[in-house]
């Protein structure tokens, strides 16, 4: 029947990739195995600062089973990677070293093992510096210059009216100084790479990574080969989270050096450690707010500085940055604003994207905030936010206006519509558990929008048995991407999801896309998908049209048929359709793009159009407190969010879920400690990341404000709901103990010594 | 390396005895990584698995005896031993790790959070050992030394654990936390052992020990003294948190500060005098 719901898009949907997944007969990049193959590891600086004298090959070249010893002077090309302007890291460091974790020399041996063991014996002459170690030291005008252009990485402003004006007419200001900490990615899969040279000067890389292209790029440059001679194969990757991007190009280059080196295939697999040590971080933040409201709750003034402590190098700092700058005001209608971010070098590892990428950390301070002004105004959390929530035709902070699409107001409302229920719950024992209610609303930009420009390709093949082919270049790391192209290619074309199998990511037979970031996969990936489907389905009706001896707009493509709108038992199976299709020269292979608008704006004040989309979300979260051990229970959590559209709710709650456990993790459990720029608990007995018994009790409520800028109306979710959870989970403690706290995370220890303190 | 699976006791030693520098093995979920991270380097590995003495639960005459490479997760699941020390078990690592680490290996790692450490020292467990020169019987309160220090000297093996009848009886509680829920070290950890003179409602007997507060788990003997005799009070447990908090000596460290440590440590003390308490009213 025409015109009959969809049974694929908007139903929940298995991953297609689900079952060989949790079977274990997906193999990750370490699984992999090739004749000779040697192994990598790499020497690290061990200390954070210092002038590199002399590094020893000798004693470690003897070792039996050792290979070789490479260190910065044998690398072939420019000794440099790094993601964007000002590209400031090396391979291995040179002259200098700028955080302990750094490599300085990598191994090549016949086992991991004696590559491990002989690393330790190489002899580094390291003359120390007095490292840089905090955000204030570093901007001292006597500081030591991390690089040669000073410690600031990147400092931006956002001005959109007049925030003094603004701050005049205000009857309330709140004000207050928030942090949060360096927050380790903790994938389940360290980063691995593994390089096979081919004798002809090609080389295939497989690796666990997220942004395949970037690598080719880098070992092309680095290697100095044209890039067209090195493939990339994005193998299973388990969770990247924003973390194997910089990384993996480091490793693949440094592998695919090595394999040149010895023409044996080489793999590279991370320990634990060194995934904490020598890999990016969340950056740790500073953040003012100054907040300036009406009597009424009307927000009319709010200025933000935000320092951002982004480690040795400036790896995505630049964006990160940008990124606090237009998220910081919050999901608000608000006159007046003044941002100014500022990402700063110190001597530790060094920060770059990470799930959320600076949204969390300005959202819990701002969220903060919104309490800390409802209290003084007496008013309902809830409502305030509802007053100053932004609408359909309201103006962002850069000044943007969404026509569509602007869901928030539908997200407290359905908030609000459920936490009578929730709080009406009985109390156990109030003596001894603090009960409390924590909100928090939030948006999230997706699509790389103002950090460069956004284009996708994606193929979509029909075969002549009507099977379809799908190929994007953007990463699934489990986040379930590859699941909604086949979903989206699958409605286009009339067929089930079995009769669609999407191209793992290889750069030899997948576009380039740019990086798997910025929740964009199914919003500008999505689309790109939608098109090229479109294109093929346009043959396959052409050519059904002619066999049915009917007008083209008479045939629709469904249930693995061409058939007739009026009667759809007129049918003719699509591989007869695809068959026929091919021998008249009907092409049944597309490459369409998917490009978003490009980011229009003033590069001085951030005013203009940045995004094509913003995901907006509320979270509720009750919890109790064990006012005798700091212990914290989430009782209920509810994550609502505007999505546009969920092409897969499933996958939807997956990510809901997953993202907003990473928020508790980041408000509650996880640390990055350093004394003296060492990292103290680079393993998971001492860096708490959550377990099962964390899980939260998450409810996905979703909202789909229709968005037209996404395939189906979707706008993607991977990200938002980690600032949401985070910032609920402050406010929720909060509210139980009658203290603000402003540093993430809350620990059990914190929150036990502030209670003590307060009595 | 050397990797060698004796079947006796006596193959064990005999084993350690011709190497030079031997280490025993059991489930090696800590010795493994001390290996790896280089703080031993041992020519040789006595895995001591395979020996069917050193295995199981065992109801003796003097009580029950554990064998020192019976796996934690046994002990978690046993229905004869005091809850101390299966609550203790049950907390140690992930179900991977106590399926492999044994009773034994948490107790000659020696670290002041072992989680079965503080419960043995309040059950006044026995430890027998056996090495060339014989067998010893060492009260757990006084085999640990120090931060990854026993009292066992070099290639003596530890080959049981014992807890007397007398420990049996009375009731026992196991408190620990750590920075999150499950699979954490913990932060502190306290075990309670006591037995109450039911028609006086006075504390007859009482053993405490509290882990993660000092560089050994640590038996409160302060505490202990002056509770033994007394009417379980709110305010005589209260004067008991008193005395526990003067006697341990906890750090700040990675893991936790002092002040939170102490805190913690008189929350669950007092949490299980009310909870003994309770149990001898009940």
């Amino acid at each position: 029947m025409a015109g009959k719901k969809s049974t694929i898009i908007g139903k929940a949907q298995k991953k297609i990739d689900g079952i060989e997944l949790v079977t274990g007969r997906a193999r990750f990049t370490a699984d992999l195995r090739f004749p000779q193959m040697v192994y990598g590891y790499a020497r690290r600086a061990g200390i954070p600062a210092g002038k590199i004298k002399r590094i020893d090959k000798e004693h470690a070249l003897g070792i039996p089973g050792v290979l070789d010893v490479i260190t910065a002077s044998d690398l072939p090309g420019p000794n440099l990677i790094g993601i964007l302007p000002p590209f400031d890291q090396p391979l291995l460091a040179e002259e200098e070293v700028r955080y302990a974790g750094e490599s300085i020399a990598l191994v090549v041996a016949e086992t991991r093992d004696i590559a491990k063991r002989a690393s330790l014996s190489i002899v580094a002459e390291i003359e120390p510096l007095e490292p840089v170690l905090t955000v204030d030291e570093a901007l001292k005008p006597e500081a030591r210059k991390i690089h040669p252009h000073g410690n600031i990485t990147f400092s931006r402003k956002l001005i959109k009216g007049d925030v003094e004006k603004g701050f005049e007419r205000a009857d309330i200001v709140v004000e207050n100084t928030y942090e949060t900490s360096f927050q380790e990615h903790a994938y389940l899969e360290t980063e691995a790479v593994c390089v096979v040279p081919h004798g002809d000067g090609r080389i295939t890389v497989y690796a666990s990574c997220q942004s395949p292209f970037h690598i080719r790029g880098h070992i092309a440059v680095n290697l100095n080969v044209p890039a067209s001679r090195v493939k990339v194969i994005q193998a299973y990757t388990g969770g990247s989270f924003g973390g194997k991007d910089d990384v993996a190009t480091e490793m693949g280059c440094l592998a695919a050096i090595a394999a040149i080196r010895l023409n044996r295939a080489v793999m590279i697999v991370h320990d634990r450690e060194e995934s904490i040590i020598g890999s990016n971080l969340r950056h740790a933040s500073r953040i003012h707010y100054k907040t300036g409201a009406t009597k009424e709750g009307k927000i009319i003034a709010r200025e933000v500085k935000i320092l951002l402590d982004g480690g040795a190098y400036a790896s995505e700092s630049p964006f990160v940055t940008m990124k606090t700058l237009i998220h910081a005001a919050g999901p608000y209608n608000i006159e007046n604003v003044f941002v100014e971010s500022t990402a700063v070098y110190t001597n530790k590892t060094y920060c770059g994207a990470f799930r959320g990428f600076g949204v969390p950390q300005v959202t819990f301070a701002s969220e903060s905030q919104m309490d800390e002004l409802a209290s003084e105004l007496e008013m309902d959390p809830l409502e305030l936010r509802l007053k100053n929530a932004l609408k359909a035709g309201d103006a962002t902070a850069t000044g943007q206006v969404f026509r569509k699409s602007v869901g928030l107001v539908k997200t407290i409302q359905v908030i609000d519509g459920k936490r009578k229920h929730v709080q009406s719950k009985k109390l156990q024992d109030e003596e001894r558990w603090l009960y409390g209610t924590g909100f928090s609303c939030l948006l999230q930009g997706i699509s790389n929008g103002a950090e460069g420009i956004d284009v996708v390709g994606a193929s979509v093949q029909v075969s002549q048995d009507g099977s379809v082919l799908v190929g994007v270049g953007l990463s699934d790391m489990g986040q379930g991407s590859r699941t909604v192209f086949a979903q989206v290619a699958a409605e286009v074309l009339g067929v089930s999801m079995e009769r669609v199998t999407v191209k793992q990511v290889d750069t030899e037979s997948v576009h380039d896309s740019g990086p798997t970031i910025a929740s964009r996969s199914t919003t500008v990936g999505g689309m790109a998908v939608l098109k090229a489907a479109q294109e093929v389905k346009n043959s396959l009706v052409k050519m059904a049209a002619l066999m049915f001896n009917t007008r083209e707009e008479k045939v629709v493509l469904k249930d693995g048929f061409a058939s007739l709108y009026e009667d759809d038992s007129a049918r003719i199976p699509l591989d007869k359709v695809a068959t026929a299709a091919y021998w008249n020269g009907f092409p049944l292979m597309n490459l369409a793009f998917s490009k978003a608008p490009d980011a229009n704006y003033d590069h001085q004040t951030h005013q203009g159009d940045i995004y094509i989309a913003y995901n907006f979300g509320t979270h509720m979260m009750r919890i109790r407190i064990d006012r005798y051990t700091g212990k914290v229970e989430v009782l209920k959590h509810i994550a609502a969010h505007d999505l546009g559209k969920a092409i897969n709710p499933q996958g939807v709650e997956g990510q809901v879920e997953g993202a907003s456990l990473m928020g508790f993790g980041l408000a509650h459990l996880e640390e990055v400690l350093y004394d003296r720029g060492i990292i103290q608990n680079p393993n998971f007995a001492d860096y708490a990341v959550p377990g099962i018994k964390e899980r939260l009790p998450t409810e996905t409520v979703i909202i789909e404000d229709y968005n037209p800028t996404g395939p189906f109306g979707a706008k993607g979710i991977g990200e938002p709901p980690v600032a949401g959870a985070a910032a609920a989970f402050a406010n929720a403690v909060a509210d139980a103990t009658g203290i603000r706290f402003l540093r993430l995370p809350i620990t059990r220890e914190v929150i036990l010594e502030a209670l003590r303190g307060k009595q | 390396m050397n990797y060698f699976f004796p079947s006796t006791v006596e193959e064990a030693l005999g084993l350690a005895s011709g190497a030079s520098n031997p280490k025993y093995i059991a489930g090696g979920t800590d010795l493994s990584l001390q290996i790896r991270d280089g703080v031993f380097s041992p020519d040789t590995l006595i895995d001591l698995t395979c020996i069917g003495e050193l295995k199981g639960i065992t109801e003796t005459g003097r009580g029950i005896s554990i064998g020192a490479a019976t796996t934690l997760s046994e002990v978690a699941d046993s229905e004869v031993l005091p809850s101390t020390l299966i609550r203790g078990a049950r907390l140690v690592g992930s179900p991977q790790i106590r399926s492999l680490g044994t009773i034994g290996g948490n107790i000659c790692n020696a670290s002041p959070c072992g989680d079965t450490l503080t419960p043995i020292i309040a059950l006044g467990a026995i430890l027998r050992t056996v090495s060339p020169s014989g067998l010893r019987e060492i009260p757990a309160e006084d085999f640990f030394l120090g931060p990854k220090k026993t009292i066992l000297k070099e290639r003596e093996i530890l080959k049981e654990v014992i807890i007397e009848k007398q420990f049996l009886r009375g009731s026992s509680f196991f408190k620990k936390i750590g920075r999150r829920e499950l699979q954490s070290i913990s932060q502190v950890n306290l075990a309670l052992w006591l037995v109450m003179d039911k028609p006086e409602g006075v504390v007859s007997r009482i053993r405490v020990a509290v882990g993660s507060c000092a560089p050994v788990p640590l038996r409160a003997v302060k505490t202990e003294a002056f509770l033994e005799g007394k009417k379980l009070s709110d305010d005589a447990i209260d004067r008991g948190v008193a005395v526990l908090l003067s006697e341990i000596s906890p750090v700040t460290d990675v893991r936790a500060s002092l002040s939170y440590r102490k805190l913690v440590a008189g929350t669950f003390f007092r949490e299980a005098m009310k909870e003994a308490r309770d149990d001898s009213e009940a």
